[in-house]
């Protein structure tokens, strides 16, 4: 079974993949599908004795080109559609105790040109609306497969929360004549809740983080998608969240998991005077190896409520990023 | 560093390569691709 349902209760898709139950989880790391393959060892999802970035479909997708029919029929109350689109794995390394954290500038420049093509091949089709790179990194977030890697979604829609910053920034936009991103990057990047600044893009904790270190990277120009960067924009992209992830795990003291997702302009041309491109990064630890889970308020009222003060959080990041090591 | 963050300078990693592609095919019909910084195959 996959196929898309509508919620007509709060205007949203839900897609269900029932045979994603079935993927791979938790495996040794002697059988994992996204290290090399290896002389005399097992056939892996990566035919290659090594490797630097490897994009390939997903074996188990949530979306497809060719998804089957729906299950069930459709009605004018709860439309039903074929789950379409594009599910991609995003392999950073063939090393399989490296994190995007440890792998290097170089590397992470690499990937970031990677994001940039495949946003532009997969956003090329007429009937993908957005495309959404991103990563879940360790068993606190979920994960199932612990080889340093992410996943590109290419959807047949917004989904909720691009299309919720979209409409924000639309009224912004309607009230003052600007992008609310680029005032954002005004107030902040010379401000207390900066991180770290590099020439392109500036981190920092927003003044409305949802998870107590969250770090969101903008880029300080009105850039709408990834394939609009310039090079040098992808270089220092590549800098500045390279140093943001050495700085996490020296600042929690272990490799940190975190959920990290790149916002940009819907791939049909809409919405480009608002879409402001930048990553968002969630680590789920609220500090002293304590998770913040999304509980009552979070789950059922959609409102956060984070117990540290951006302002505290990003004076100790600040420091964490100061001087971390950071791999060339 | 100062309150606006931990300054970068710009730097030289990958600034003036070239990234090459390569495509390929699974076993099963997939579609595989390479990305490296030309030279470094």
């Amino acid at each position: 079974m996959s196929e898309r349902r509508y919620d007509p209760t709060h205007g949203e898709w839900v897609t269900f993949a029932t045979h994603r139950q079935d993927r791979t989880y938790k495996p040794a790391a002697a059988a994992c599908p996204l290290c090399p393959t290896r002389p005399g060892g097992p056939e892996t999802e990566v035919p290659r004795e090594h490797f630097d970035v490897a994009v390939f479909d997903n074996r188990f997708p949530s979306l497809s080109t060719e998804p089957p029919e729906p299950g069930i029929a459709g009605t004018d109350l709860v439309p039903v559609e074929p789950a379409y689109g594009h599910c991609e794995v995003v392999v950073f390394t063939d090393d399989h105790d490296a994190t995007l954290a440890d792998v290097g500038v170089a590397r992470v420049h690499l990937l970031v040109e990677a994001w940039a093509r495949r946003v532009a091949d997969l956003g090329a089709d007429p009937r993908v609306r957005y495309v959404l790179p991103f990563e879940n990194k360790g068993e606190a977030v979920g994960v199932t497969l612990h080889h340093p890697h992410g996943q590109i979604y290419a959807y047949p829609d917004v989904p909720p929360r691009p299309a919720r910053e979209l409409a924000a920034g639309r009224r912004h936009h309607d009230r003052t004549g600007r992008c609310v991103f680029c005032d954002v990057v005004a107030a902040e990047s010379a401000g207390p809740r900066a991180v770290v600044a590099g020439e392109h893009f500036v981190a920092g904790v927003p003044p409305w983080a949802r998870f107590p270190y969250e770090i969101d990277i903008w880029s300080r120009e009105h850039v709408p998608s990834l394939p609009e960067l310039t090079e040098p924009a992808r270089a220092d992209l590549a800098r500045v969240l390279a140093r943001v992830l050495a700085g996490y795990d020296r600042f929690f003291g272990f490799s940190t998991s975190y959920l990290l997702g790149v916002h940009a302009a819907p791939t049909d041309g809409s919405d480009r005077d608002v879409a402001h491109l930048h990553l968002e990064i969630c680590p789920p630890h609220r500090g002293g190896g304590k998770l913040k889970y999304l509980a009552g308020s979070e789950t059922f009222g959609g409102a956060f409520l984070t117990d540290v003060a951006p302002e505290v959080a990003a004076e100790r990041l600040r420091t964490a990023c100061a001087d971390v090591a950071v791999p060339a | 560093m100062d309150e606006h963050g931990a300054s970068i300078p710009p730097g030289e990693d990958g600034d003036d390569q070239a990234v090459h592609e390569e495509v390929g095919e699974l076993a099963d019909g997939r579609t595989i691709r390479y990305f490296t910084w030309e030279g470094e195959e």
